[in-house]
């Protein structure tokens, strides 16, 4: 049957269905007449009419399983019944449907996610478009002097093109501003993309030549945002970070290649040829022309490069240079290790394993229960195609509306995470929007195996052989055995529960967002002072006095209480690895990593942080070779285990690879702040603060506020900035902003992580609630037997849960073994220090769901007449 | 009255396909006539009938059509498909080789 037609199939079978129904009766009143004429009555004749036809019922049953693959719309009133059983069974459907909702909710994320790694930019032939890196450890090490080395003579990629991203506030002359992505690329990164300007022109080689009128083209949203559309955009004047550039050309929309930008200006790599040694990192791509793959580029390229390696003093020995799909530099997937990959990819599938687990033991037990109404409708003719089918059908309406939820929740979680600032600027441009179509196809797909999971294989068995033993004992007990499978399965069960989900609450409760924050942050606002991009740097004598004099005239500002500076903004220092002069114990800290600011002697009394102990930072303390410096309460708490800090002392790694080199000087502990930020469990990142009596470059503020909004001084901190001459006054945040945002991020991901850990916890407390109210019930006519022979109710009851317990317990056990080896190799970060409490109520959820659905069947069973349980067996 | 004889197995698709060749009809009309033409020895009932048709209608070898009949009622009446009169070709053709091959053998004395 082609797909088309099965598409159509439930439309087309209900009319089959119904054209049968018609045909029979017709048949039937055709048989009448004709006896009637023969001289019949008509009831008569009607009876033997019907003799002659046979069972209709059983006709219709036989007439349905000829219709073969038409079974979906041909068993209309069964899936109306599915419906009916849906609704009947509200507890199972809500539990079992939800929780594969979330099931198909995580397989979906997984699926998107692997989805977007292979994902090709959607420009002509994307597929082929490549990325060219030379790769130290996971680090991109290529820069523009590779590319000046490459092109012209490479002879494997078509249109070799280089681009670099930065951020920038993009200003018109007529009050439109926004801080937008902006992209500095080659013209042939144009003409490789082949995508067309909306109007005008794209850059073009004339644009990158030094001393060429600096011009910008621009995306469709720029335009409309900073132009409201207008037609005669072309020739007008943008100002970049305060450097005009002539508007040349508009880019359709949609389209923000290479990663996701809206404004593309010429790569000037004049630069690189004047200081080949200059690190000017930068992102190199091109085409595969047809029939070359990335290996031959791979050794083209290495051998051009190493011809240019003697013009180029880095040491490339290290370097690795690889040639790999467009879409992997941007996702920066070789940041993560692959076993943290598959460690995720494994949590997924064991969570999806777990739901369809839950689902199929509940429906399995429901469908145990309906081994009565599975025997009557055979004896009535149904095949055992049909029974299935009929089960199969119900347990697909239960997952195609989980499929439906889980689609739903998926598209949710999509967008909150694409709408997070820092992923969007990092986030190709093509991974936006909506979840990509395939996965709606994907969570069908799941939904029928989950279907098939959950409603098959328990019809399978339940219509298996012992239906005739069942026959004749219909009406007693319920005639399906549990096998050893399901013994195993709760032990398993309660096992993954008690193992894994602790950890994973353990993690969510100890990252939990609400930190405190230890100064008033909605009374700071904090932004950045940045020379002009490609202005002249100012001189080092002038820049103190025009800091200076931008301090002084924020002060003077209305509603200022007091500005200061840093070399980053509040809890955004750079990282550094720290050396203790008398390490108390090595095992306690393994990689002693700060985040360390260079700060204005007043910044604390700025932003209100409290001092704990020892002295403030002095102007003294910012001269040439002064040691003084301060570290926040988490410093002490991990590093000097919560002891004196005063007077101890500690050196930092200066570069970006966390060496500490053996000269660097040491630090003498003068004052112990509090952190800035402390979570509920989860630890703050230690900090130190060295005095400087000049902010560097660029330079960030704070600025205190009394009885104002923060945010309404961003225009005038702006001008004067600009007025001053010491650059852009850019990021212009009120804290609490900046605050709520990292809040907002980790929020979203410990929401996640709850919810599923959460319905996971429920779906297996009812899974274990199903089979142990399954378990118990099927022990009805052992207990009534037992009752005749003399058994005490004590005696009865004992015997009953001493089995429900052994399972659990069993399980626990392993659980815990499993919890307690997860602890261990994550070095207690898991579990946080709450291991015991945490593995303690899952356990209690499991065994308190375990030992309540034992006690209703079990009371039954007591209250059954022994009379009645020997009738029965 | 003659006994009814049971059809040999894979033979009502033959004889219904042949007889709707014949003249398109109803269900009903069709095993009246199996019963005239073979003078009561077939006697095909509806529980065989209908899902035979059915059968023959999904592999696209029949189509069935709600008409009216002479008598003004509805009826659905069905006839041979293209691919219906080529399948009868080969199955007449087929079992004539068969009925021959055992007519021959019976005939040996």
């Amino acid at each position: 049957m082609s797909f088309l037609r099965w598409l159509r199939s439930p439309f087309l079978d209900r009319r089959l269905e119904r054209d049968m129904r018609e045909e029979m009766s017709r048949h039937l009143e055709l048989a009448t007449e004709r006896l009637i004429a023969r001289g019949l009555s008509p009831a008569e004749a009607r009876r033997a009419a019907l003799r002659e036809f046979g069972n209709v019922h059983y006709l219709q049953e036989k007439a349905r399983d000829v219709r073969g693959a038409r079974w979906l719309g041909a068993l209309s009133p069964d899936a109306t019944l599915a419906l009916r059983m849906l609704v009947k069974n509200p507890l199972l459907s809500l539990v079992g449907g939800f929780g594969m909702a979330v099931a198909i909710c995580i397989a979906i994320g997984f699926f998107t996610w692997m989805s977007f790694y292979y994902s090709d930019p959607p420009i002509e032939d994307g597929d082929r478009v490549v990325t060219v890196e030379y790769i130290d450890g996971d680090v991109s090490e290529t820069t523009l002097f590779d590319y000046l080395s490459w092109k012209g003579q490479v002879r494997s990629l078509e249109e070799l093109a280089a681009y670099r991203r930065s951020r920038v506030v993009a200003e018109t002359g007529h009050g439109g501003s926004l801080s937008a992505n902006v992209v500095e690329m080659t013209a042939s990164g144009f003409r490789l993309a082949r995508v067309p300007p909306l109007l005008g022109r794209p850059l073009l080689d004339g644009d990158e030549v030094e001393g060429a009128a600096p011009v910008v083209v621009i995306g469709f949203d720029e335009w409309q945002q900073l132009f409201g559309g207008d037609p005669d955009v072309l020739g007008e004047e943008l100002l970049l970070d305060g450097k005009a550039h002539n508007v040349v050309g508009v880019m359709p929309g949609g389209f923000r290649f290479p990663s996701n930008h809206g404004l593309w200006r010429a790569l000037g790599t004049d630069v690189a040829i004047q200081f080949p040694d200059y690190e000017q990192l930068a992102f190199v791509f091109g085409r595969l022309p047809p029939g070359v793959d990335a290996e031959a580029a791979e050794a083209e390229l290495a051998a051009i490069g190493k011809r240019a390696a003697a013009a180029d003093p880095r040491n490339r020995q290290r370097f690795r240079l690889v040639v790999v799909p467009f879409i992997r530099h941007l996702l920066d997937v070789q940041q993560y290790p692959p076993w943290l990959i598959w460690l995720a990819q494994l949590f997924g599938a064991m969570i999806l394993g777990l739901v369809a687990v839950n689902v199929a033991v509940l429906v399995y037990a429901r469908t145990a229960l309906r081994t009565g109404e599975i025997t009557v409708r055979t004896a009535l003719g149904a095949t055992r195609g049909r029974i299935v089918s009929q089960l199969f059908l119900e347990a697909l309406a239960l997952s195609l509306a989980a499929a439906a939820l889980g689609l739903l929740m998926a598209e949710i979680g999509f967008r909150q995470m694409t709408s997070l600032v820092d992923l969007q600027a990092a986030l190709p441009y093509w991974l936006f929007g909506r979840l990509p179509a395939e996965t709606v196809l994907y969570a069908v797909g799941l939904a029928a195996l989950a279907a098939f999971i959950v409603g098959v294989l328990p019809a399978l068995q339940a219509t298996g052989r012992h239906l005739q033993s069942t026959l004749r004992h219909l009406g007693g007990g319920t005639g399906l055995r549990m096998g050893k499978t399901w013994t195993i399965l709760i032990c398993v069960q309660v096992a993954v529960a008690v193992g894994v989900l602790p950890s994973v609450l353990g993690v969510a409760w100890n990252y939990a967002p609400a930190p405190a924050v230890n100064f008033p942050a909605s009374e700071i606002l904090s932004f950045r002072a940045q020379p002009s991009a490609g202005g002249s740097p100012t001189p080092d004598s002038d820049y103190g006095s025009l800091q200076s004099e931008l301090l002084r005239r924020v002060e003077a500002l209305p509603g200022v209480a007091g500005v200061s500076f840093a070399s980053s903004a509040p809890m955004r220092g750079r990282a550094a690895r720290v050396e203790l002069d008398v390490v108390e114990d090595a095992s306690e800290v393994a990689t002693p990593v700060v985040a360390t600011h260079a700060v204005d002697p007043e910044y604390f009394d700025v932003l209100g942080v409290p001092l704990l102990a020892g002295r403030e930072l002095r102007a003294s303390d910012a001269a040439e070779g002064a040691t003084a410096a301060i570290v926040s309460r988490s410093f002490v708490d991990q590093f000097l285990g919560g002891g004196s800090a005063l007077g101890r002392r500690f050196r930092e790694s200066t570069d970006a690879r966390g060496e500490i080199a053996a000269d660097a000087p040491w630090f003498e502990i003068v004052g112990v702040v509090e952190d800035m930020l402390t979570f509920r469990r989860g630890r703050p990142m230690p900090a130190t603060f060295h005095a400087t009596a000049q902010g560097p470059e660029p330079m960030s503020l704070v600025a205190r506020t009394q009885g104002i909004e923060p945010a309404s001084l961003a225009a005038p901190l702006r001008a004067l900035v600009d007025e001053i001459g010491l650059g852009r006054g850019l990021n212009v945040t009120p804290m609490d902003v900046l605050y709520r945002r990292d809040r907002g991020e980790l929020g979203f991901l410990v929401v996640m992580v709850g919810v599923i850990t959460l319905s996971v916890l429920l779906l297996s407390a009812a899974g274990i609630s199903a089979m142990m109210s399954f378990a118990v019930t099927r022990q009805q006519r052992e207990i009534g037997v037992r009752t005749a022979l003399g058994a005490t109710r004590g005696q009865l009851i004992a015997s009953v849960f001493r089995r429900s317990l052994r399972q659990l317990a069993a399980g626990a056990l392993v659980g815990a073994g499993v919890a307690a080896l997860l602890d261990q190799v994550t070095g207690g970060a898991m579990l946080g220090g709450q291991a015991v409490p945490l593995m303690a109520v899952v356990a209690s959820i499991m065994l308190a769901s375990g030992t309540l659905a034992s006690l209703a069947p079990a009371r039954r069973a007591l209250r059954l007449q022994p009379m009645d349980a020997l009738r029965e067996e | 009255m003659t006994p009814n004889t049971p059809l040999l197995p894979g033979t009502l698709e033959l004889v219904v396909l042949q007889l709707l060749r014949a003249e398109p009809t109803n269900g009903y009309d069709l095993s009246l006539r199996i019963q005239a033409i073979t003078k009561d020895v077939l006697n095909v009932n509806a529980g065989s009938l209908y899902p035979a048709l059915y059968r023959l209608e999904e592999r696209g070898l029949i189509k069935g059509r709600w008409e009216e009949t002479e008598s003004g009622r509805r009826a659905k009446a069905y006839s041979v498909t293209k691919a219906g009169r080529k399948h009868l070709a080969d199955e007449r053709e087929s079992w004539e080789r068969f009925a021959g091959a055992l007519r021959a053998i019976l005939s040996v004395t």
